[in-house]
């Protein structure tokens, strides 16, 4: 499993089970080159724009992209032709857990309920920070440059 | 534990769907679980419409994140 960074500097909060490959020019190909493969099997992307275009052409045979965001603000690209996508077996799926909350809340609900299994099941949530009123504003930039990992809760 | 879909969850008193809603098992503290709703769920979601599975070649492209990191111990799972 290949995990993409902004900076090097972010491999200390880099979950055990990823090899990093920092982003930026070539992203994909050194991806692609770390993993001694010629595409991927499944891309997980929310950076959009370039990095969503490049990863499009990184697919394996039969393989399969999931768009969750578009972080760097940048616009989507156009969509291969579905001729293509016949042509190398590939699929490109959208998800958004905001949306599906808002139109199928019970599609969002068996998803936070299948993690509450998990956690009955062994799997460790790591606590997020939990900070005050006072540190939220700090808490908030932090976030925006990337320097925190996961959620900051702020307890009133 | 709820998700809250119009970002209202900044404030003193919130308003959540009951069908957006979930009580938080025993052992699991409050802080900890409000990073199920909108976080875990997400990597949950993800790593089942990809069917991600051992022999797998996985790219995720932002990887240290919230999202990123629970797709990373979901997958290792």
């Amino acid at each position: 499993v290949i995990g993409g960074l902004r900076s090097p500097a972010q491999v200390a909060t880099l979950a055990a089970a990823y090899t990093p490959v920092t982003q930026g020019e070539g992203f994909v190909a050194r991806a692609l080159q770390t993993a001694g493969v010629p595409g991927f099997d499944i891309v997980l992307e929310s950076v959009g724009g370039s990095v969503l275009a490049s990863v499009l052409g990184g697919l394996a045979v039969g393989g399969q992209v999931v768009s969750y965001g578009a972080a760097a603000g940048e616009p989507d690209p156009a969509p291969p032709p579905v001729p293509d996508l016949r042509a190398q077996n590939l699929t490109i799926t959208g998800f958004s857990i905001l949306n599906r909350a808002r139109k199928a809340p019970p599609k969002a609900l068996s998803l936070i309920q299948g993690v509450l299994a998990l956690t009955q099941d062994g799997l460790h949530i790591p606590a997020p920070a939990v900070v005050g009123w006072a540190e939220a504003i700090d808490a908030h930039i932090a976030q925006s440059e990337g320097r925190s990992r996961g959620k900051t809760v702020v307890r009133l | 534990v709820a998700f809250t879909v119009d970002g209202t969850g900044l404030a003193d008193v919130a308003v959540a769907r009951a069908g957006l809603s979930v009580p938080v098992p025993a052992g699991l503290d409050l802080a900890t679980a409000t990073t199920i709703p909108l976080t875990w769920a997400t990597a949950f979601g993800l790593v089942g419409v990809s069917h991600a599975g051992a022999g797998d070649t996985v790219l995720v492209t932002a990887a240290s994140g919230g999202v990123g990191s629970a797709i990373g111990q979901l997958l290792a799972r």
